[in-house]
């Protein structure tokens, strides 16, 4: 063998290991997961939701800077000079030490407020602050209907919308909010209901 | 001079990295609790609790810097130009 097909042999391999983990890292698995469950979809809010408060944090960090260069020189001038120029700068990295503190809690509220579709179930899971976790599940073969929306010009240009699912038992419709490629998703989950259902049959089929 | 600089010590040190504490253990924990197996959650949980040490050990430090003893609130006003307003106290 030659050393290029060496090479080349090693390489294809390499780019294969990084695709299925990545695959397997882009699906995962969670706590509670039935045994022979594949995770499909892991659904989250569009990153678009946190422009306000991205906005919100930009100003925040900008304020102690606009602080220092209009505020000081002229009403407060003892901060220009030692030993108070170092108390604001300890007070600054307080003040930055709780900032991200705050973005921290809002990416931890983002992050976990997840939607986890299933081959059998849609798992609702959201987080409120830090003490308030709602866990809501829907089987599949519960489905009646699914119905996806996008509303107004930002949704429509960044491709977020909501996905509305209708269950068989109850008057509740199962609301997935502002995510991205709704019509895609919602696809795959009537894709996924279709299998769940012929899936069912097969089995009722098998035990007549 | 003494309980001046315990006021110091608890305003600068031990109440803002208490409370770092506090927020960071709840965020860990979340993020390593209820983030999904083989996902981001973990190495941002990692990340973030290691620019929170950073700020902690940055704060100590410039404490630590600080000659404590020349700050007084009556020098601040008398360097900044300020005048109280002795009909209020």
């Amino acid at each position: 063998m030659s050393f290029y097909k060496f090479l080349f042999i090693m390489t294809k391999k390499l780019i294969n290991l990084h695709k299925n983990n990545s695959d397997k890292k882009s699906k995962g698995s969670f706590p509670g997961q039935h045994e022979n469950e594949k995770v499909v979809l892991v659904v989250r809010k569009h990153l678009i939701i946190l422009l306000p408060y991205f906005l919100h944090i930009a100003l925040m960090c900008l304020l102690p800077i606009l602080f220092y260069i209009f505020i000081v020189p002229f009403a407060l001038p003892a901060f220009l000079e030692e030993p108070y120029s170092r108390l604001f700068v300890l007070l600054s990295i307080i003040y930055y030490g709780f900032i991200w503190i705050i973005i921290f809690t809002i990416w931890t509220d983002y992050y976990l407020d997840i939607w986890i579709v299933t081959n059998e179930r849609i798992l609702d899971i959201e987080q409120i602050g830090f003490f308030n976790r709602v866990v809501s599940e829907l089987d599949l073969k519960r489905i009646q209907d699914i119905t996806s929306s996008v509303h107004g010009l930002l949704p429509t240009i960044f491709g977020f919308g909501n996905i509305h699912i209708q269950t068989a038992a109850e008057e509740r419709r199962f609301d997935l909010k502002l995510i991205p490629h709704p019509v895609t998703t919602r696809r795959q989950i009537t894709k996924l209901y279709k299998a769940a259902r012929e899936k069912d049959r097969f089995i009722f089929k098998g035990d007549e | 001079m003494f309980e001046s600089i315990i006021i110091n010590i608890l305003a600068f040190v031990i109440i803002p990295i208490g409370i770092f504490s506090l927020f960071g253990f709840l965020i860990f924990y979340h993020l390593n609790r209820y983030g999904l197996k083989n996902d981001k959650s973990k190495k941002s949980a990692l990340f973030f609790s290691f620019v929170l040490i950073l700020i902690s050990i940055l704060i100590i430090s410039l404490f630590l810097f600080i000659d404590w003893n020349q700050i007084g609130v009556e020098d601040f006003i008398e360097k900044s130009n300020l005048e109280l307003d002795e009909d209020y106290y």
